[in-house]
């Protein structure tokens, strides 16, 4: 029996009187790989926030490690935002941003330790040699593993990515899928996407996400399965995804 | 001309001249670093706030030394002002549902008329225009000490808080989940601002410091990348616009706050100009 990394119970939250999340519970094991799916407005990214501790669920629990986000004595997880989130013309460079994930609270310099992490994590994700561009002279394949790198600085045990794929290319979509089933090993990864091919790639737990949540065995995403009403819109994308491929193959 | 400005700074019997020549370099340090996270950040909003409550504080000042016989700086009135419009600026971004700009437009003019009626209130001679576009002849010795003080502080919390700051502005969130208290850098910025807006406002003025701590580090942020390099240019740029809108000042016998400001604009408008010509070579 693999130990319970995330524990999720009755978990509800209200935002201005509707209910975003209502009496959720799940449980997510060591080293799995799970995708949170549901359509827009269904709670997905409150989910995220609530188990990043940024949210404070209004009734029920979230335990990682067996203690509430905030009280955790180390950080373990690793956040991932979208790229397009952020300021393009922010002044950072790839290497502080990935370094950056090796901040600690209060007064702290960068120890030696700190950028050997940093150098080493950006030679194995591919960005040694754009260093010492800044952010916003990347593309945004590029920026998305940034993002991951500076995750992945912070030595986390669980990795939470929001929307890895929204606007990436097909080529860097292969790279970000080998690259979690790599980190897998290691890792237990969360993924909020839309893109669910993304998921069926390595047969995921999928959590669907739609004021209530449901957990679906990945063979069971099919396409035009009537069961997913619910993520009939992600299921679009999905088939749009096999248009896309055969276009690519057709140039 | 120039050598008679020299000779104006030297000469003993015009100490003012020598007094707004070092609180613009001195300042500048501050205003270069601070500069730097009102645009990256895009703050200016709240400099406007703090800088205009500065007057509140600058008015109070007034009206009590008259009232009860004091001689306290105006300075320290508006040091005091601006700090706790930062805090107040600040606790309302974190625990209020009303909306922020509101708030800062509404601290920024009630700061402001504050001061109007505490100088209609005073008998004395002060005049509210020294205080909204600057008077050099308001700085005396020992304001020339605050500053210095207030300088080395900003500069010394800048450079101790300058990863972490610049980590935290890049991505709040993410510093959050790495356990990093944002509430207390965002309040720590709010009041470094404050603290900043104050050096220079007798040199050019409430109304003119926001061009001041906006415009060097825009314009430095168009040449160079680095937050590091920002921060240094900006410095470098503001120096040079303060001393060069005291000599014209000077020399064409035209208020120096207002002359600064407009050399400034002048050089952040050929900036932009050429950086988009650049680019366009480029492309």
């Amino acid at each position: 029996m693999k130990d319970i990394k995330i524990q999720v119970k009755d978990l509800s939250f209200r935002y201005d009187s509707r209910d975003v999340l209502k009496n959720v519970s799940f449980e997510i094991y060591d080293k799995d790989i799970v995708t949170i799916i549901g359509p827009n407005g269904g709670g997905k990214s409150t989910l995220l926030k609530l188990l990043l501790g940024i949210l404070k669920p209004d009734s029920g629990t979230i335990l990682i490690d067996g203690v509430p986000p905030k009280k955790l004595k180390k950080p373990v997880l690793g956040y991932v935002p979208q790229y397009s989130l952020f300021d393009p013309r922010f002044p950072i460079s790839v290497f502080e941003t990935v370094l950056s994930g090796r901040m600690k609270d209060g007064l702290f310099r960068y120890t030696a330790e700190d950028r050997e992490i940093t150098e080493q994590i950006l030679s194995d994700i591919g960005l040694a040699e754009v260093k010492n561009n800044t952010f916003a002279a990347l593309s945004g394949g590029q920026r998305q593993r940034v993002l991951i790198a500076r995750a992945l600085a912070s030595e986390p045990e669980i990795l939470l990515l929001d929307e890895p794929t929204t606007n990436i290319d097909v080529t860097t979509e292969d790279y970000l899928s080998a690259l979690m089933k790599k980190l897998n090993k290691e890792l237990t990864i969360l993924l909020v996407t839309h893109d669910t091919a993304f998921t069926t790639a390595f047969q995921t737990r999928v959590l669907c996400v739609n004021t209530f949540v449901h957990e679906h065995p990945t063979e069971m995403v099919t396409v035009g399965d009537d069961t997913f009403n619910m993520i009939r819109h992600d299921i679009d994308l999905y088939n749009h995804r096999g248009h896309r491929k055969e276009d690519h193959h057709v140039e | 001309m120039l050598s008679e400005f020299f000779a104006a700074i030297a000469d003993p019997a015009v100490p003012f001249i020598r007094y707004a020549l070092l609180a613009g370099l001195l300042s500048s340090i501050s205003f270069g670093m601070i500069g730097s996270y009102v645009v990256i950040k895009r703050m200016s909003y709240i400099v406007g706030a703090v800088s205009h409550v500065a007057l509140g504080g600058i008015g109070a000042v007034i009206l009590l030394n008259e009232k009860l016989g004091l001689a306290v700086s105006p300075i320290i009135g508006a040091l005091v002002a601006s700090v706790l419009a930062a805090v107040i600026i600040s606790l309302v971004d974190l625990y209020s549902e009303e909306r922020s700009d509101s708030v800062i437009g509404a601290v920024w003019a009630v700061g402001m008329a504050c001061g109007i009626v505490c100088i209609a209130l005073s008998a004395g001679y002060a005049d509210p225009m020294s205080y909204l576009f600057g008077n050099i002849l308001l700085i005396s010795h020992n304001d020339l000490i605050t500053i210095t003080m207030l300088d080395l502080v900003v500069i010394f919390i800048v450079i101790r808080y300058y990863h972490v700051l610049k980590a935290a502005s890049f991505d709040e969130t993410f510093a959050v989940v790495r356990g990093i208290n944002t509430v207390f850098l965002n309040i720590l910025l709010n009041i470094l601002i404050a603290i900043t807006v104050v050096l220079m406002v007798s040199l050019v003025g409430v109304v003119m410091s926001i061009a001041f701590l906006t415009i060097p580090a825009a314009a430095a942020s168009l040449v160079v990348r680095r937050l590091s390099h920002i921060m240094a240019l900006g410095a470098l740029l503001c120096a040079f616009f303060s001393t060069s809108g005291l000599f014209l000042s000077y020399t064409f016998d035209l208020p120096t706050g207002a002359v600064t400001i407009i050399l400034s604009g002048i050089v952040y408008l050929a900036l932009a100009l050429c950086s988009k010509a650049i680019v366009r070579h480029r492309q």
